[in-house]
This record gives structure tokens, sequence and C-alpha cells, in this order.
């Protein structure tokens, strides 16, 4: 996070008085008048050109660190000096097949293709969206007139891409300094971008440049290139100088940067595709059909400012090379768009110990396809790991688990310091756990620590005297419906131990036995048993919880329904240690909404002769879209904190 | 205003002081008082923080030269996290770090670790090489080949042991971090080194790392006995006495030793059962103990530490030792 300049100390009223208590402490100013119109004219004048210089010295220091810069292009500049590449707009990708049934043509071709470029528009909201071929494609005649196109694979699956094809030429000048060759577009994918160099305008004849991300040697006949973001957004493209980072262009060439100008995010959720053209047979139409195998997706905006400070300095520890698990992270991180979160742990802290191996875990875009996450999965593997990682070291997969938090804050409230209701004000600190887990939880490592949520409750209002949170851990599992099953559901951290008053692992209801049912633990005891709705014990023993590991394990289970009309039932258990609550690995804490609330105890703050008597309103949040209830009590109990 | 150098290694004053050359030349002795006026004005902005900024301006990125803020801005950079706080020289600390990065995952970057982070010496093992293996030279069966069965922890193909006197509890995080190759087993063994009590009775023999999850512990003593030396003696720095060097004592005394010694005579020679094995308390101080039959002489029939132990100065005395003094105290420079 950039930090902010101290203005104050920078203000000119501040700084004339300074300057005028400093001369006039000087022996041969202590006469002088400074209140007087010339000598006060020229100390504005000192003031301000101190003010000056030190403001802009102040700018200058704090655009001089990758944490403190508030320009996108000092951050950039921070960067790039620690080999970080920041990301363009990336175009959305979808996967779709296409054939074209020729049966009945006379003369009909054996091969049919398609080449790159050959596009087709699809619509998001009332945006449309321009989708090409990134490959040339061919199909055989089946036999019965029907050709089916394949990828460079051989299979199916035919990979589009939103945008707009552009090219832009350079001609190379004299020889001399360095030649920087901006290409004025901000839309730029610069992952789509192609170089061709003509030895002259006239050539057709022309030689490839490759990334050097992608080199694996350097000489200094290697021909590659860099597009790096401008300082006003643009994109530059940089060749080598003949020593260091391998040939340049010669004074007279002409280059040529093919690229795809992209809409990035806006084009995700693409789901129907339309061709622009039908397929020309013999002077005849035909038309091509499409299935959509993936919506499109892994669009996306230009790399934020926030997220190149936290990812540079990462990518530069990682030095392009797996060994820790924060390399993987890292490495990641900056290759794959679509990942939004990734965490990495070596096999020997692992769960159950797997040496040799890399656990990977990653958090995709909303509404990706399984499908298109064993895709990048195996372009992980195939792409990344296998060719950074020490050798011998495997990587694996695992699925992140969201354990939830069910919140029962209670506060204090005052209404003479405010001038909101209870109920509002109990509407408001539900908007700010919700916010709280916004900005610090829902995701990978994300730590929730009660007392800091503390004091953003007690800093919401001056109303608000004081606050207090409960805290409990949900993990949801779907039970098998009418079939005994075992089940071990494990939390992120240790349990309570069993108390003698209030069960500390309860479920919500299910059907069994034809009632209505949860399981809680018997008081005092880790055993777990199924109690009906009328507070009768139906299985006296379904299972037990291990409060060291933090797991509870339910033998044969066998539910017929769950009364939520949801396909999981929710298991809370009490953690603890509520203060704390440190995910490990793949575990990613979440707020649960439904059971959390808010609620408020009137606290008039005046000294009363009866106890434990107040006014409450509780305020809990049904939906992360902030739709909310509210209740009141005349008898909630606002003692005990 | 002068220009300020710092150790001959850069110029970074950026306000110097050029009223008399910018202004008209007349001035100077038309109107005195403002060139006064202007100097006076530089010299506040010289001594005045909140243009101090600007004279950092010259050094921010110089690690030799920015401020301890600066500095931190800098491992915020390409520390990745870690506090100047740990490191005891924190400039010398980033001009390696980027080399760190390079070389993680290695045996040159596990030492380099523990000498940035704690100012100590590692020895890195790869226990494989402990794991028995059928048909290998280097593996046969018996205690004397010292190798292990694989036991899928510490003694397998993926493992590291780290030995140093640090508990792993301290340093596994941050090692982790920067260091550790993920998907290895990370062993750490600490490594105790102790002096001996000159009691003789409390040499640290071991200590637990109660936070470790592998402990093999070993003790190591600067004073045990040398080849050729029968006797574990302890060593006694240089004291108040009038001779140069330490002292050598024997340790392992048996109480049987003073069996024929009567309760009054032990009193007069020791004073405390402690003192009879404080080397300190026999002064072999022959002044003093003049018509005393019992107290220690050098040919004393009971304390013969210097017959036992020591070498001889020569062969006409016999049992003076290096370093002795008339005085009676005894010190020695060497003792084999």
């Amino acid at each position: 996070m950039a930090t902010a300049i101290q203005s104050t100390k920078l203000d000119f009223e501040n700084i004339k008085i300074s300057l005028r208590k400093y001369l006039a402490a000087k022996d041969e100013y202590k006469d002088f008048n400074f209140e007087a119109a010339g000598i006060n004219n020229i100390l504005d004048v000192l003031a301000y050109n101190t003010h000056f210089n030190a403001l802009t010295a102040n700018f200058a220091l704090n655009e001089a660190f990758l944490n403190t810069a508030q320009l996108r292009s000092s951050v950039i500049a921070h960067a790039t000096t620690l080999g970080y590449e920041t990301r363009s707009r990336t175009a959305a990708e979808a996967n779709i097949t296409m054939s074209l049934n020729l049966n009945g043509v006379a003369g009909r071709p054996n091969v049919v293709s398609i080449p790159a470029g050959f596009s087709f528009t699809s619509k998001v909201g009332e945006q449309t969206f321009t989708f090409l071929t990134t490959e040339l494609h061919s199909a055989t005649d089946d036999g019965l007139g029907v050709y089916n196109f394949l990828n460079s694979e051989g299979t199916t699956s035919i990979k589009i891409k939103e945008g707009t094809k552009f090219t832009k030429t350079f001609f190379v000048g004299e020889a001399g300094e360095r030649v920087l060759y901006v290409i004025p577009d901000n839309t730029m994918d610069t992952a789509t971008a192609s170089v061709k160099v003509y030895a002259d305008p006239a050539s057709t004849n022309f030689v490839s440049y490759s990334r050097l991300s992608e080199a694996v040697s350097v000489t200094s006949t290697s021909r590659y290139f860099q597009i790096t973001e401008a300082p006003n957004g643009f994109y530059e493209l940089n060749f080598g100088d003949g020593i260091s980072f391998g040939k340049s262009p010669e004074p007279g060439n002409k280059i040529e940067v093919e690229y795809l100008s992209v809409q990035g995010a806006d084009a995700n959720g693409a789901s129907t595709f339309k061709p622009s053209d039908e397929i020309l047979v013999n002077g005849v139409n035909y038309p091509l059909l499409i299935n959509t195998v993936a919506n499109s997706l892994n669009g996306s905006d230009v790399q934020s400012i926030e997220s190149i400070r936290q990812n540079a300095p990462i990518a530069y520890a990682a030095q392009q090379r797996l060994v820790t698990a924060e390399d993987y992270k890292a490495v990641i991180l900056k290759n794959y768009t679509s990942v939004l979160d990734a965490t990495a742990w070596g096999g020997e802290d692992n769960a159950i110990p797997d040496y040799g191996k890399v656990y990977v875990s990653l958090v995709f875009q909303e509404g990706t396809l399984d499908s298109a996450k064993q895709v990048i999965k195996d372009s992980i593997v195939t792409n990344v790991t296998n060719n950074l990682s020490i050798i011998s070291i495997d990587t694996k997969f695992a699925d992140p688990v969201t354990t939830f938090l069910e919140l029962g804050a209670t506060f204090n409230f005052d209404p003479s310091l405010s001038g909101v209701t209870e109920q509002t004000a109990a509407s408001n600190v539900m908007s700010l756990i919700t916010q709280f887990f916004t900005d610090n939880l829902n995701k990978f490592g994300g730590v929730f620590r009660r007392s800091n949520l503390l004091s953003e409750i007690d800093n919401l209002s001056p109303a608000i005297l004081n606050s207090r949170v409960e805290v409990k851990m949900q993990q949801r599992f779907e039970p098998t419906l009418n079939v005994p099953t075992s089940y071990d559901i494990t939390f992120p951290t240790r349990l309570a131990a069993p108390s003698s008053t209030v069960p500390m692992v309860t479920t919500d209801t299910f059907i069994f036995n034809n009632r209505i049912c949860q399981i809680k633990n018997r008081l005092n005891s880790n055993v777990l048993q199924i109690i009906n709705s009328s507070a009768a014990v139906e299985v006296d023993n379904i299972g037990s919880w291990d409060e060291t590991t933090g797991v509870v394990s339910l033998v044969g289970f066998t539910p017929t329904g769950i009364t939520s009309g949801q396909s999981f039932l929710k298991l809370t258990v009490t953690p603890s240690n509520q203060a704390t609550i440190k995910p490990l690995r793949n575990y990613i804490l979440s707020l649960d909404t439904d059971p959390s609330f808010a609620a408020a105890n009137i606290d008039r703050q005046l000294l009363s002769s009866s106890l434990g008597v107040g006014v409450s309103s509780q305020v809990t949040s049904s939906s992360s879209s902030g739709s909310s209830s509210s209740s009141s009590s005349s008898s909630g109990s606002s003692s005990g904190y | 205003m002068s220009l300020q150098v710092v150790a001959d290694r850069q110029n970074y004053s950026l306000r110097r002081n050029f009223v008399r050359e910018v202004l008209p030349e007349y001035f100077t002795s038309e109107y005195p008082n403002l060139i006064a006026f202007l100097e006076a004005y530089y010299d506040y902005a010289d001594s005045d923080e909140t243009l101090s900024v600007i004279d950092d301006l010259y050094g921010l990125r110089d690690i030799e030269r920015a401020t301890i803020s600066q500095l931190d801005l800098i491992f915020g950079e390409i520390a990745s996290g870690a506090s100047r706080d740990y490191f005891a020289d924190p400039r010398e600390v980033l001009r390696n770090f980027a080399n760190f990065y390079r070389v993680k995952g290695t045996r040159y970057a596990a030492e380099g670790f523990f000498r940035a982070f704690y100012s100590e010496d590692v020895v890195v093992e790869f226990p494989k090489e402990k794991v028995f293996l059928l048909n290998s030279e280097q593996h046969t069966l018996g205690t004397e080949s010292l190798s292990v069965l694989q036991d899928g922890a510490l003694y397998q193909i993926f493992s590291v042991l780290l030995k140093t006197s640090i508990p792993i509890s301290t340093w596994r995080e941050l090692y982790k971090r920067f260091v550790h190759p993920a998907g290895f087993y990370l062993g750490g063994e600490v490594v105790i080194e102790g002096k001996a009590s000159m009691l003789g009775t409390s040499m640290p023999i071991s200590i637990e790392d109660s936070f470790a999850n592998i402990l093999t512990v070993e003790g190591f003593s600067s004073n045990f006995a040398p080849t050729g030396l029968t006797h574990t003696v302890g060593l006694l720095p240089d004291g108040p006495d009038s001779g140069d060097g330490a002292d050598y004592i024997l340790l392992p005394q048996v109480i049987s030793r003073y069996q024929n010694m009567s309760a009054e005579v032990f009193y007069n020679t020791y004073g405390t059962a402690m003192g009879a094995i404080d080397p300190n308390s026999p002064t072999f101080d022959e002044d003093s103990t003049v018509g005393d039959p019992y107290v220690i002489r050098m040919s004393n029939a009971v304390e013969t530490m210097d017959r036992e132990l020591f070498k001889k100065d020569s062969g006409a005395n016999p049992y003076m030792l290096d370093g002795y003094v008339d005085s009676g105290y005894v010190t020695f420079t060497s003792y084999y």
C-alpha cells in the first residue's frame, strides 16, 4: 500500500512562520519588521519557494519506491527493474466445435480448411464482441459429407479468442541510439503479439522474432523482442542491441507487429458464437455449425497498480525458478490470469506427508468450467512446473476448502450519541463485518483476528461503546442420502473441548427416521448424537470429534433428506481459540452471512438500579447482496462484557 | 553553503548557495542586505527538516546512504517481507539478496541464510546418504556401518538435515520461505557447545529442544581430553594469582580419596566439601603451613595431582610444573 505525503509539514503558513522565526533569531535581523510590506513579500516568495521545493521532493521520494509510488508509470518502472513484466489486457477465450455438412454435395473436397483469424460474433449483455480462431483448422470428409474441424492436437475443441486483429508497421531508421518502437494502443493483448522483420519495405520474405521471456539461450544473433508498457499506457517494442539480448533489426528493415486489440474482462461469459461468414465450397456458401464447449473466460483488464506492487517482489524472489512453495505461487499467478489466487505447500507439510511433491491449490474466476480448470492445471504442469521446478519434484493439485465462520456480534449502543437507530447501527456493523471479510479474508492465507474486527466495530461510531464477537467455524459436506456412510470432516484449527452447558458440535437439520433431526454432541462428551426436534435421542453415538486434530467423524450416517433444500449439510463447531483462526494450506476463511448477526444492546451509560434489563436489536444478513432483516426485543441482556 | 561530500563517494547537496553567482554583480555592492538575507534563507533551508528530504533524493536508492526508513522500503521491494530488524548489517544483506535468491535451495543458500539472519554457522547434511542400500559397499550390515533404514521422514531421499545451535522453531518458517526446497523433509538438529563447569558435575551433556520435530542431540565440550590423556581435566581461566595462563584441574575426583583424613584435618585443609574439589583451595603455600603436618604439600600423599597428571619441568625438580612460582601458586602453560 502506498504511503501518503505528510502535507501538514509542507503547509505554506507554517513554513513562513518557521522562516520568520529563524531570521528573527539572528542578530543581524532581530530589529527587522517582518510584517512590513517589502520584507513580507520577500518572505512570501521564499516560503512559496520552500513549499514547492519540499512538495516536489516529497513527490520524488514517494515515487522512488515500489511500495510508495502513486503513479502507474513509477510502479511499472520499479517492477521492470525487478525483472517483472506487467500484464496487459488479456483476451477472453472460448472453446467451440466447428463442423460442416456437405452431405449430397457433388464433387465435395476431401479436406476443408479455415484459416487463422476466422471471426465469430457473440453478445454479453448488450455488448457485441468479436472472437477469432488462432490457427489453421482443417476437417476431413467422414465419408458422409460431414467435416469436423480439428485443432493442432487433433481434437475437436477449437479455441477462439476475443479481439480485433491489428498490424503496426515500423521502418528502421539510421543506426544510432537504441530505438523503442511505440505501439499507440492501450487495448493490446501483448501475449498475442507476433513480430516479423522484412529486409526492406517491398520484401515479402520475413524473419520472425520470438519473445525474450521464452528464450532458452541468447546470443548476439538471437532474434528476440520484448513488449513493455510505456509510461503513458501504450506499449513499446524493443529488441536486443546485438550484444546483450540478441540481434536488432537493421536500418532499412520493415517491422510488422500483429496483435489483438481486446476488451478484457467484459468479454467473459459469451456463450453463443455466430460465424461471420459461410464456407465457400465449389462456389457455393455453406453454413458452419457451431457448438459451444466452454463459455468465454480468462479475459482480464490491464494489471492493477496494487497487483503489480504485490506480485513484482514475489516474482523477483522466485527468479523464474520453482524451489520454495512461495515460488510456485508467484510464477503461477504471474502467468495465469484466470487464476485469482494460488497457494502451494511442500509435501512435507501435507496432512499426510508426501515427499517429493508440491501441492498447489488454485482459485479460478467465477464461472470457470471444470474442463477449463483442468486445461489450466495441465498447462501449469506442462509449461511451468515441469520446466522450472527441481527435477524429480512433482506437482499435485488440491481443491480449495472453504471454512465458513459464523459470527455473532453484540455491542453496547448509546442512541444519544448517534443520529441512527440501534437497528441501523446493527445493520452498519453487519455491513462492516462483511466488508472485513472481503478486505482481509476470502483468500489463501487470510487469518481471522478477532481483535482487529472489534477495533473496527468500536471505531464505527462513537455511539458504539464496546463490542463482542462469538466465533464458530462451519464446514459443509454433501451426505449420501439413504446410504449409511462414514465421513471425516476436517477443520483447519483445533476445536474447543466439550462443555457441560452447550453443545460444541451441531449441524443444521435433516430428515432421519422420518423426523427432523440434527447432530449435536452429548454434553461433556466428544460423542455425537442424532437428536430429533422433540429433543429425543434418535442415535446415541453417530460419531465423535477430536479436538487436537480438528476432525469430526461420522460413522454410518444415513439421512434421508436435507431440510434446507441444499445438497449439503452445515457442520458447526467452536474453535479452541476464537481470537485467532489461522487456516493452513488450502483452507480459505469466508463468512456465512445466514447464521451471522449483529445485535445492539441499548446502553445509555446511566447508573441503573436494575441489572440486565435493556433493549436489543439484532440484524442478520441473509445474502451477500446486502439484504437484511431485523428484530427487536425488550429482554436482551447487556451483561457479560 | 558548501558542497557536501559523503565519504568521498558522492556529492549530494541539491541546494548550493548560488546567490552571489546568480544575481547581478552590482547587487553585491548595491544591495548587500538582500544578498545577506537570501544567504540567510539558504541557511534556513539547510537547517529545516522540511527541505531535508531534498538532500535525501540523491541517496534514496543508495544502500550505503539510505536512511533507515528508506532501507525499509528497499527491503519491502526485494526482501520478500523480511524486516531489516533480522539483520546485524542490513546494508550488507541487501547487497547480497539477489545472489541469495539465485541460489535458493542449495547448501550455499542455507549457509548464507543462517549467517545473514542469525549470525550462526550451519552444517547441511543429506540423510539419504545414511539410508541403507542393498548391494552398496558403503552400506554394510552391522552397527559399524552407521546406516539406517528408510523411515519415511528424515531418512529418505527427499530430506535435508540442518545442524545449528538454534532451535528449529526459531528459524523454520523463515527458512522455508527463503531457502527450503518444497517437497523435502526439513530436519533440524540442535548442536550444543557447552563449557564444563569447574565443579565437574554439571557438564551439559544434552539439552532438549522440545520444539524440534526431530531431536538428535550432541554434546561437545571444549575441554574434553585430547589424545593420550587418560584423565578428564578442567580448564580454569587465568585467575588473580601471580602467574600467567590458565589452570588445569582433575575433574573426576572421588570422595574415597579423603576417607582416611580426619574431619578436623579435612576442615582445616578445605573448609567445606565444595572446597575439596575446588582446585584453588589448596594453595600449596608452604610459608603459611609451617608446623602443620596435614597441610597439602607438593609431596602430600593425598593430593598428588601434580605427580599424576602433569609433566615434570626437569629431572632435578620432578614435581614442579610449568609456570611454578615460589609464592606457592601454580599455573600451567601446558598440560601434556
